[in-house]
């Protein structure tokens, strides 16, 4: 114990002796943060509507909406960047089978149609310029989305809506307006009329249809992030991992220094040299997070939710990164080469657990690779806290499954690990 | 049995390090060549050999830094393995190489080798700065050890060593590359340890007047293994009037042998440390060169290269390696 805590507090020591290689695990991330939310937060937006990135797949339920409906629907489809889904397992979706696909996670925002929609549409009272109880189309958001994904769906609804409702509207009101007032006029001058109408034929003033963004049922929040505070937890994930360069570089250090020749004639076991080389990177770790979001709350009013819970994924989230630290240490032959290893492995693994793009937004074979990788469950635990509102409950299964990555990349580490 | 070997002792009675039959091999590299070796409990052990010769190789598997490919060896009554915990605690170990942390001050580097060694509390405190004071470096203390000047790095790697007050005590080297002010101070505190605190020491060195004047006995040791092992006065005096070692042309070996055994100021003669060399035993190595030289000529023989051995412990060395201690 005596030992374990020298070899601890001279790793400690020596870490700050070397303040400018943690200053960098430091800022890195927060740089990552800040540049990526305002430089990429339009971009991506363009980049979705131009239809450069992949479709964004939109579950929508129509039961009963009708043929109204029907149209808006292919439509969207056919809008670039857009892709409706309207069966699964061979079976028309409903209103709560959309629903319970959002609030999985499964698909980031859905579209449900009101019922009676088509009906609403040929109501007199409409065709006669009254006001009536507009019916709602319903958008159901993931509160983990950012505004980038969801915009684009929202735009295209509103307008084809608009365009389809609008000229619906006016055909039918013409009808009217024509059987009460033009039914006096010579043949000729109605076709002239009529023709001149259809032309034109666009609704105007508020349409009794308005869409309204609602959060599944069962997620408790009504909160949209924004991109600062989506990416808090994504390059919070991220920068944590790379304390595998600096783990890499005390290993292949210490491994090199003379130190180490006095320390093999000594009556230490491994297990004080191993512990040495983990557990003040896991308090680096720790104070990494704790900076990341504490810059997130107090520069984009992150709400960080159920503190105990951000502890609990944080403090599994760090033997993750340390285990793999310590297992790329001990996969490598070289300092150079583990931690050139260590950055590639690092952002392949982030970008495949969906730090730099969201995951749902990856075509489903790369959603499925990304399950492989601890950031995906890091970040998936976060944004159930920090968005989701959720407790304990709402990630135990998540701090579960890093818990076992820790668990299999330290065994890895310290079955690896060499003095010489 | 190789000349000047002193034989060794069943008994243990003195024995405090044991290496028996010990084999080290690098891949193909056989760095250690079955040496079998006895230090008793008291003395200064040297152990001289040129570079490569196995010596760092043989002190790192005595300090249990490693285990050897074969053989074994024993602290006391334990055998020595890099486990076994209980038989390093009682040796004290100066690598050849800075073996500390640069970052570190010499206090921090000191406090954390004490604790490694069990240290604690108000003795590690004090053993850090009485061993600091040993080597000279208490008001240097509190700086990076990385600042420090060769030979005062040296100093602080001895005081490492000291720490837990080792029964043995075994230096790669230690005064190697140094300036003469730390070299003396060095070889002062490790003297002294013997002296006055009878602490056993082995000590590998390339300085002959360190090994004659440090040393209880010497083994010199060549292609890892030891080729002689006595006390300096004994080896030295088995160069008897002193030795002339001459290169020859192998081919004219037996020729050479015959023409030189012949003379009678020759007492004998017999293999160098090569085949291409031939050591040549005298009363008076001086008067021999003359008829050797003389003979030489008479019988059309190659004399490639003529050496006195005067009879001091690196003639001794040469005899027996070929080659002189300093690179
Ligand atoms: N880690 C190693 N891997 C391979 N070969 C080694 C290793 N260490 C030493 N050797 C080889 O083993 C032989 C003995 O080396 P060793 O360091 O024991 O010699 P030495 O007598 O201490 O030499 P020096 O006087 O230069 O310190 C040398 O030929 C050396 O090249
Ligand atoms: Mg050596």
């Amino acid at each position: 114990m005596r030992v374990t805590l020298a070899f601890t507090i001279k790793e400690f020591l020596l870490l700050l002796r070397d303040p400018g290689g943690l200053f960098v695990l430091f800022l890195m991330p927060v740089m990552f943060m800040v540049v990526f939310s305002l430089a990429l937060g339009g971009l991506f937006e363009e980049g979705a509507a131009r239809g450069s990135a992949r479709a964004l797949e939109v579950p929508v339920a129509t039961g009963g909406a009708g043929e109204v409906a029907e149209q808006v629907v292919e439509q969207l489809d056919a809008t670039e960047g857009l892709a409706i889904i309207r069966e699964r397992d061979g079976q028309s979706l409903t209103a709560d089978a959309v629903a319970q696909l959002v609030a999985d996670g499964e698909y980031p925002v859905g579209v449900v149609f009101p019922q009676g929609l088509t009906a609403l549409l040929e109501d007199p009272r409409i065709l006669r310029g009254e006001q009536v109880q507009p019916l709602e189309v319903d958008v159901i958001v993931d509160p983990a989305t950012t505004a980038q994904v969801t915009g684009p769906l929202e735009g295209a609804l509103s307008a084809v809506l608009q365009q389809v409702v609008g000229r619906r509207l006016g055909e039918a009101g013409a009808a009217a307006w024509f059987e009460q007032v033009a039914a006096g006029l010579p043949a000729e001058v109605r076709e002239q009329l009529s023709a001149s109408m259809q032309q034109d034929g666009q609704g105007e003033g508020a349409l009794p249809v308005t869409t309204r963004r609602r959060v599944p049922p069962g997620v408790e929040r009504e909160q949209f992030p924004d991109q600062y505070q989506q990416n808090a937890a994504a390059y919070t994930v991220m920068g944590v991992f790379f304390i595998a360069t600096v783990m890499i570089e005390s290993i292949f250090r210490e491994r090199r220094s003379g130190a180490m020749r006095r320390l093999r004639a000594a009556p230490v076991g491994r297990a004080p040299i191993v512990i040495s080389k983990l557990a003040p990177f896991y308090v680096v770790n720790l104070i990494q997070i704790v900076i990341m979001f504490a810059i997130a709350r107090l520069a984009f009013g992150l709400d960080l939710g159920f503190i105990p819970a951000v502890v609990v994924v944080s403090a599994a989230l760090a033997l993750v990164a340390t285990g793999m630290g310590i297992a790329l240490a001990g996969v490598a032959r070289s300092e150079t080469q583990g931690t050139g290893l260590a950055v590639i492995v690092v952002l392949t693994t982030s970008a495949l657990g969906g730090v730099m793009v969201p995951r749902f937004i990856m075509p489903e074979a790369m959603q499925q690779i990304g399950n492989i990788t601890p950031q995906a469950w890091a970040i998936e635990a976060y944004q159930d806290v920090l968005v989701r509102g959720q407790g304990l409950g709402g990630i135990w299964l998540e701090a579960g499954v890093l818990l076992i990555f820790a668990v299999v990349f330290t065994a890895i580490g310290v079955w690896r690990f060499r003095f010489d | 049995m190789l000349p000047g070997m002193a034989p060794v002792s069943n008994a243990d009675s003195g024995a405090l390090l044991r290496a028996g039959g010990v084999v080290h091999r690098y891949g193909d590299l056989t760095a250690v060549d079955d040496v079998t070796v006895e230090v008793q409990r008291g003395e200064v052990f040297g152990l001289l050999g040129p570079n490569g010769a196995g010596k760092s190789t043989l002190i790192s598997i005595c300090s249990g830094m490693f285990g050897p490919t074969a053989g074994q060896v024993t602290v006391g009554d334990r055998q020595l393995s890099p486990t076994s915990r209980a038989a390093k605690r009682r040796i004290g170990v100066v690598p050849q190489d800075i073996a500390l942390y640069e970052k570190l001050s010499g206090r921090q580097n000191l406090r954390f080798f004490g604790r490694v060694y069990g240290l604690g509390g108000r003795r590690l405190r004090e053993r850090v700065e009485a061993v600091l004071e040993v080597v000279g470096l208490s008001d240097r203390g509190d700086d990076q050890a990385g600042t420090y000047s060769g030979g005062m790095q040296r100093r602080l790697n001895l005081a490492a060593g000291l720490l837990h007050e080792p029964e043995l005590l075994i230096l790669d080297e230690p005064t190697v590359g140094v300036d003469p002010q730390s070299r003396n101070h060095i070889f002062n505190n490790v003297e002294r340890l013997n002296r006055d605190q009878g602490v056993t020491i082995v000590y590998t060195t390339h300085y002959m007047e360190e090994a004659e004047r440090l040393c209880d006995r010497v083994a010199i040791i060549d292609h890892g293994k030891i080729v002689a092992l006595d006390t300096p006065r004994a080896l030295i005096e088995s160069l008897g009037g002193g030795v002339i070692q001459i290169g020859i042309d192998p081919e004219q070996r037996e020729q050479v042998m015959e023409t030189l055994e012949s003379l009678a100021s020759v007492q004998a003669v017999g293999p160098g440390p090569d085949e291409r060399s031939l050591n040549i035993e005298a009363t008076s190595a001086r008067h021999a060169l003359v008829d050797v030289m003389q003979a030489m000529n008479a019988a059309a023989l190659e004399v490639e290269t003529v050496r006195i051995l005067e009879p001091n412990l690196e003639s001794v060395f040469l005899r027996y390696t070929g080659r002189s201690l300093r690179d």
